[in-house]
């Protein structure tokens, strides 16, 4: 595993529940979404053991019904609980997205 | 609406047939290895593997391979997934066993009863004797689906070639097994109480285990 994908892996979770908690989606929709958004390189398979890990947690719930095109798609929606988790994430972040750019980021320093 | 696991599995059979060959061999490796655990939930299980397969399917139609969606270590993945897989619970667990000891014993004394209906002889059975034959068969049961579980999973990332092999040392291991169980039986002396009992039993409660085990698998099914 490249190191990329090692510091993507504990945040993927946090980025998969904010994506969710804006629309319900489904799997593939999901991977379109996350690569539109820059991460091209997390392989859309990741998101399959994330989804499963917060549908375990109850953050997230899986329905299946039909989709626009037609066949049935499982579309996950956010619980109040994957709300909560959300801003927690949300603010642990904040915390040390700052220092953490400001230690690694400038070389100017 | 909701699927029930068999028409999970049944539509999963059909949409991999859609599946370019590279693609196929590719998702049928890890849905092997993802199937051969046999303690998570077979319904969150089946889900996971027709989305997968949908999601593949879309790759597919844009001209990506299954490495480049789930990419380079599909046996990685595989592992994360069933981590992250709900476990099944130990009622149900139990429940499937007893469907396949029912069933095991039902064809064991259906063809053991078939002889006795035709010929309509009483049979002579020394409780002892049987009570060790009954435990031979289910032991080497749990034991030949042990292997071939254990096989499943270590052979799933193998390449095509070397699975006439893992098929070769699965069949002499389980011929071997029964040849013990066969050896056990015959060099063993009847002991234990006589029951005397008619022609219809064997053949009878053989066809009572095995219609109680169909409707066990129905129930389980339809869940």
């Amino acid at each position: 595993m490249s190191i990329r994908s090692q510091l993507l892996k504990g945040i993927l979770d946090g980025c998969v529940l904010a994506i969710i908690e804006e629309e319900e989606v489904y799997g593939y929709e999901l991977s379109k979404k996350l690569q539109s958004e820059g991460l091209e390189d997390v392989s859309e398979g990741t998101i399959y053991p994330v989804l499963l890990r917060l549908q375990k947690n109850k953050f997230i719930v899986g329905e299946m019904r039909p989709s626009q095109t037609g066949p049935n798609r499982k579309y996950y929606g956010i619980t109040e609980e994957g709300k909560q988790a959300l801003e927690i994430i949300r603010k642990e972040w904040n915390q040390i997205a700052t220092p953490i750019s400001n230690i690694l980021g400038s070389d100017e320093r | 609406m909701t699927l029930t696991v068999k028409e999970l599995i049944k539509q999963n059979n059909e949409k991999r047939k859609l599946l370019l060959p590279e693609n196929e061999n590719y998702y049928e490796n890890l849905l092997v290895y993802i199937r051969s655990n046999l303690f998570r939930k077979e319904r969150a299980t089946e889900e996971i593997l027709l989305e997968m397969l949908d999601h593949l399917l879309e790759a597919q139609k844009e001209g990506k391979t299954a490495e480049q969606v789930f990419g380079k270590s599909p046996q990685q993945l595989a592992e994360e997934i069933i981590e992250s897989l709900p476990k099944e619970s130990m009622k149900e667990v139990l429940e499937f066993a007893f469907e396949n000891v029912l069933t095991l014993f039902g064809w064991f004394l259906v063809a053991w009863g078939f002889l006795p209906l035709i010929s309509k002889e009483e049979q002579t059975i020394h409780i002892g004797t049987a009570a060790i034959t009954a435990l031979c068969v289910a032991g080497s049961l749990f034991l030949i689906v042990y292997f071939v579980f254990v096989m499943l999973k270590k052979n799933a990332f193998n390449r095509a070639k070397n699975k006439g092999s893992v098929l070769w040392s699965l069949g002499i291991l389980i011929g071997s097994i029964w040849a013990i169980v066969l050896f056990i039986n015959i060099s063993l002396e009847p002991f234990g109480p006589i029951v005397q009992i008619n022609e219809y039993t064997g053949f009878g409660l053989g066809c009572f285990f095995l219609l109680a085990a169909y409707i066990l698998k129905k129930s389980r099914e339809a869940k």
